[in-house]
């Protein structure tokens, strides 16, 4: 994959031509690993502010893009870890000692002094990211490999829309059970329908409802599998729309709801930063004539509270939401949680 | 080959003979059994058609076989078939046309490489099954092919129809072994062949001697098209055609068939065999359209216009027999459109391409299909071939080397007749014919295992589908499906993939159960069938019944409101025969008329109701009141009750739910009329509201109700009902419109009133529901634009639900007529209200 600049990434995401959330953060890597060994720069200090300029310039016109900026925050951690290492301070790797992680006050905004040249450590960094490069890469596969274990044979598995993850997880699973998926087609997408149609040629029994039917099937559903845009900083999800009604009407007949996401999902954003709206032209009936006066707005993302989710199925392990601030407390550095 | 087929012609003459008489004999039995089954049932068609078939396929036999007698037999046929078919099954007629071409060209290409012989074969096999192909040998081969297919069909109904019938095709095919059990092999062996026969006989309709055999058909068409569409599982996914005429004329055709399918269909499922009627007029319309198109193109083709119609004839009968091998008729279309080639050069070579092409569509889909047509290529080796090659269709076999044995002679000699202009046409005309030979063979085992299956006679057949349904899933096929399409694929590559494909798609629909949702009835275009000359179901009831299932009447309380005018009519008409009493009797005949309308569209709860209070009074009146007065008593209940629970009631719900809005308030709600009303009211009361619409894409109920309440000058949002939960705040009531309220509190709704129930009890916001009995917009009609050829999945259904049902937790108050009431207090209302009608059924 050759490294793309910055402007023309930004560009990309800016007009939706990533495929999916996976090449979002490959190509991320991709161009922070650029930045890493073609960049001038000589501490690590240095560095750090280059990484956090592009983490910046992603916010700046895509506030809801969280993928990038999560690559750029677990790069920020790894640079800080190597140079840790790298002068032999004690609390390298991947454990946070747990004083500093109580008394660091991300409030301030301001990465670690790393003033000391060291000269290897441009290589110790671009070794590790193409480390995390490869589990990124990883990721769907380790996530598919859990399918076996988390379906039961005949059970009714619901899932919405398109999501990679989930087909993956579902076909992989579908070679040892037996099971059958209800989609919902995920207005105003719609992209349930080229779901329903993969789930299908992978041999699973599949069946595809409209949105509205969720509610009056799920009565009927074992499991309900979902994927995501990004996993909150408090266990919530933030995800395609009709998450959050899948999700009460999976709570109100008590059926356990599993959300499908590598690691590289888990986002250090608050709910409160879910909302962007936007066109309702997708919403509106063709053949319809609505006046101006009519209020047409549709949303961009669903919020999914963490008591309507059951569990993430990370590439690492199962995550309950209530533990998700740990696993964030791992993947990165205190000093970029407010960057 | 011609000494067997012309002992075969005879032998068919004589038996077409005796069907006629049978038909005779079976259309009597079969009006009374129509009067208290089809009430009853409505919906299982495919496995009573089966049996009932027989006695009807006798009759269209009947028909077939005197020439003259078809012009009758066609009219009533064409007109049918042509409007309602050609309208509600266009889409399925491109899809069989398609297929036919297919078929022709796989047929075709087996008989190209062996020429004529193949082609001759082709045509044999399915000519004496199917109409089409001996259509076109027959055209050729003149005068003498017609007669054999004659006789072919009346000789296979009586040879080995029945074992054929329950071997091959599913249910409905082994319940009707009167079609011709060979003739089903055959037609179930290629369905694309029956539909080619099926569109012969279309154009042989214009001539009035083809006309006649055109009718049994259609009727066999019928019972193939039921198992093949039978499965649509969408509630509205299909279009709604109103086909009152057509059905009419269908059912007048169809009565026999119709009236022994709703027997049995009723002892097994309402819904289904109301499925897999309606499916079988869409495929009759669908046949006579082809047959149409088929025969244009013959007649210009063909230079013996006058042999060429009775071939057709011929064709047509056998093409019947097809037909009622639903499953496997899908796939036997394309077989017969290859027998059309040996007909014609011309046309031979034009359909051999388009097979070819679609061949080449076919292979990527799926084996099963192609494997028919190997079933059918190799029809003419089949008896030795067979035995040998597919141990687990040895049943299945030993019922398809009957009939072929049968069938081969007549084959051979319209083979060796044709053959010349197919060598001409095609290179390898030996080959061709073995492939051919062998083919059919194939395609007539497979189509027994397909009725095997479907008839769901052994564990074996189940296991069989199963593996061949996963085979083609999977693209790994099962044994049997290995062994047919590896013999058919060394023969014919092209035309094995399109019999697969062809018999893949007829499964699916067959076999099609939606997983989970079985237990409701899935949206239907085609009325329940009805026996011929049925009088059980009044006028009234019937236009009332094909208005409700195409959503004309649409809504509880339009549907009350007419369901009552129409028994009020069909009261008024009533006459007690002298030894019965009034109550007793009109009870009775009351139920046919009822389960009519619940065979169009189940029942609304409302219109339960009614029934069951129609039902009480009738009960009520005294045996010694003079019938003119009783009726009169009749007449005024329903109006009042009319007026009591309708009129007045829904009057009053909107000014009962304007009291429940405030000032500023913000309403959430659904596409309602009543709803609008209400919003009306408050306005006038002085109240500001403003009004967030939650719609949804399929279809978009919504959007008319905006632009009412923007005409209104009222505040509107426009949500998707997915999008709720973003605008749920500024939400400060959800109000909706009930279609109708269960005992315990439980509210039945449009599809989607739970989701906004649920919305609001997150949100702590109040849930009014209101129960008036209006009118509902939300015909779900159009559905899955985005997913055209789901059918053709096998392991993919598409479902759209019309209602649902929110739990009364989440119910804050409903409003009614008498009063706003908690949900708990629904027992007491019902009680009250209904305590006279409780109990009864």
């Amino acid at each position: 994959m050759a490294p793309i600049s910055e402007e023309a990434f930004i560009e990309k995401l800016r007009f939706e031509k990533f495929e999916s959330e996976q090449a979002k953060a490959e190509e991320s890597l991709v161009l922070l690993e650029h930045v890493v060994a073609n960049s001038e720069w000589k501490t690590a200090s240095e560095l750090l502010n280059l990484l956090r300029n592009v983490v910046t310039a992603v916010r700046a016109k895509m506030p809801w893009e969280t993928t990038p900026c999560n690559m750029v925050q677990r790069v920020i951690k790894i640079v800080i870890d190597e140079y840790n290492t790298c002068r032999g301070a004690s609390d390298g790797g991947g454990y946070q000692g747990f004083s500093q992680m109580m008394f660091v006050d991300p409030a301030s905004g301001d990465l670690p002094e790393c003033t000391d040249v060291i000269p290897e450590l441009q290589d110790r960094i671009l070794e590790a990211v193409a480390e995390h490069k490869a589990e990124v890469e990883q990721s769907q596969e380790l996530i598919a490999l859990q399918g076996e274990s988390k379906i039961h044979s005949d059970e009714v598995i619901m899932t919405c829309g398109m999501c990679p993850m989930v087909l993956a997880f579902l076909t992989k699973a579908a070679r040892r059970r037996k099971f059958h998926v209800i989609v919902a087609e995920c207005a105003p997408k719609h992209d349930g329908h080229p779901m329903a149609k993969s789930l299908c040629s992978a041999g699973i029994q599949t069946t595809l409802i409209q949105d509205c039917a969720v509610f009056p099937m799920m009565s009927r559903v074992n499991k309900v599998i979902i994927g995501t845009q990004t996993v909150l900083s408090n266990g919530g999800i933030k995800t395609f729309v009709g998450a959050a009604p899948l999700a009460s009407a999976a709570k109100f007949y008590s059926v356990p709801l599993y959300v499908c996401t590598p690691t590289y999902k888990f986002s250090l954003v608050s709910s409160e930063e879910v909302n962007h709206h936007g066109s309702g032209s997708t919403i509106v009936p063709q053949d319809s004539n609505l006046t101006s006066s009519v209020n047409v707005v549709v949303a961009k993302f669903d919020y999914v509270p963490p008591e309507n989710v059951t569990s993430f199925i990370t590439n690492n392990r199962g995550i309950a939401p209530s533990y998700v601030y740990r696993q964030l407390s791992e993947l990165y550095h205190p000093t970029s949680y407010d960057l | 080959m011609a000494p067997p087929e012309g002992s075969k012609r005879r032998k068919p003459r004589k038996r077409s003979k005796k069907r006629t008489s049978q038909s005779g004999a079976c259309a009597s039995p079969s009006p009374g059994r129509i009067p208290g089954e089809p009430l009853q049932g409505g919906g299982p068609v495919s496995v009573p058609s089966e049996v009932e078939v027989p006695k009807p396929v006798p009759l269209v036999a009947g028909h077939q076989q005197p020439n003259t007698p078809e012009k009758g037999s066609p009219q009533s046929l064409s007109p049918k078939k042509r409007t309602p078919q050609r309208s509600a099954l266009s889409a399925r007629l491109v899809k069989t046309g398609q297929p036919q071409p297919g078929v022709c060209a796989t047929g075709p290409q087996q008989p190209e490489t062996p020429k004529g012989g193949t082609s001759n074969v082709v045509l044999t096999k399915k000519s004496p099954l199917n109409g089409p192909v001996s259509k076109l040998g027959s055209a050729k081969a003149d005068s003498p092919k017609p007669k054999s297919p004659n006789t072919k069909f009346s000789s296979p109904p009586k040879l080995g129809l029945p074992p054929e019938a329950s071997e091959n095709v599913i249910t409905l095919e082994a319940d009707a072994p009167l079609e011709l059990p060979p003739q089903q092999q055959q037609t179930k062996v290629g369905s694309s062949k029956n539909q080619q026969s099926h569109r012969k006989p279309n154009s042989p309709q214009p001539t009035p001697a083809q006309d006649c055999i055109l009718p049994p058909i259609t009727t066999s068409q019928l019972l193939t098209l039921e198992t093949l569409s039978s499965f649509i599982p969408v509630v509205g996914v299909e279009k709604a055609n109103s086909l009152s005429d057509v059905k009419e004329q269908s059912t007048s055709l169809t009565k026999g068939t119709s009236d022994a399918n709703f027997i049995t269909l009723k002892s097994e499922g309402d819904k289904g065999i109301i499925m897999s009627e309606t499916n079988k007029l869409d495929n009759l319309c669908n046949l006579l359209e082809n047959i149409v198109i088929q025969h244009s193109g013959k007649e210009a083709m063909s230079n013996n216009t006058i042999k060429l119609p009775v071939a057709q004839t011929s064709q047509t009968i056998t093409g019947p027999p097809p037909v009622k091998v639903p499953p496997s008729t899908t796939d036997s279309p394309p077989t017969t459109t290859s027998q059309h080639k040996g007909e014609k050069t011309k046309e031979e070579i034009e359909c051999e391409r388009k097979g070819r092409k679609e061949a080449k569509k076919a292979k990527k889909k799926g084996g099963e299909k192609a494997k028919s047509e190997n079933d059918k290529e190799n029809y003419k080796n089949i008896n030795v071939e067979n035995k040998k090659k597919e141990s687990q269709e040895e049943k299945v076999m030993s019922m398809a080397t009957n009939t072929q044995q049968i069938q081969p002679g007549d084959q051979q000699g319209q083979l060796q007749q044709h053959t010349k202009l197919s060598v001409a046409l095609e290179g390898t005309d030996q080959s061709d014919a073995a492939g051919k030979s062998k083919a059919d063979l194939k395609r007539e085992r497979r189509e027994k295992q397909e009725a095997q299956r479907q008839a769901k006679l052994a564990a074996k057949a189940k296991q069989e589908a199963e593996k061949q349904q996963k085979g083609q899933e999977e693209a790994h096929p099962s044994n049997n499906k290995i062994r047919l399409p590896q013999k058919k694929k060394k023969l014919e590559g092209e035309g094995l993939r399109r019999l697969k494909d062809r018999k893949s798609f007829s499964k699916g629909p067959s076999d099609r159960r939606i997983p989970l949702l079985g237990h409701l009835t899935p949206y239907s275009s085609q009325p329940p069938l009805l026996p011929v000359n049925c009088d059980t179901i009044h006028p009234a009831v019937r236009t009332l019944g094909l208005k409700m299932k195409d959503r004309i009447v649409d809504g509880s309380t339009a549907r009350v409101v007419s369901t009552l005018a129409a028994l009020k009519q069909f009261i008024h008409d009533y006459r007690t025969p002298e030894s019965c009493d009034l109550s007793r009797d009109l009870a009775e005949k009351l139920l046919p008329n009822v389960a009519f309308l619940n065979g169009c569209r189940p029942q609304a709860i409302a219109m339960d109701n009614a029934i069951r209070f129609l039902k009480h009074k009738i009960n009520s009146i005294e045996p010694n009141m003079p019938e003119a007065q009783a009726k009169d008593e009749l007449r005024t209940a329903i109006d009042e009750y009319v007026q009591d629970n309708i009129n007045l009631g829904s009057s009053t719900i909107a000014s009962h739910a304007a009291m429940l809005i405030q000032d500023g308030d913000v309403i959430l709600t659904f596409g309602s009329a009543l709803v609008i009303e209400v919003v009306e009211a408050a306005c006038n009361v002085g109240r500001r509201v403003s009004v967030v619409v939650a719609d949804t894409p399929y279809p978009p109920s919504g959007a008319a109700m905006v632009k009412i309440l923007s005409a209104l000058g009222v505040t509107t949002y426009y949500r998707l009902i997915t999008d709720v939960t973003h605008i749920m705040h500024k939400v400060t009531k959800v109000v909706v419109e009930a279609e109708a309220v269960m005992m315990n509190g439980a509210v039945q709704g449009m599809c989607g009133t739970a989701s906004l129930a649920l919305a609001a009890v997150t949100h702590d916001t109040p849930f009014i529901v209101l129960y008036a009995d209006r009118v509902v917009f939300c015909p779900s009609r159009d559905y899955c634009g985005l997913l055209v050829d789901w059918r053709q999945m096998q392991k993919l259904n598409v479902v759209s639900l019309v209602y649902d049902v929110t739990p009364a937790c989440l119910v804050t108050a409903l409003v009614t007529e008498q009063s706003v009431l908690p949900t708990s207090a629904v027992p007491v209302i019902i009680r009250r209200n209904y305590a006279d009608i409780l109990g009864q059924d």
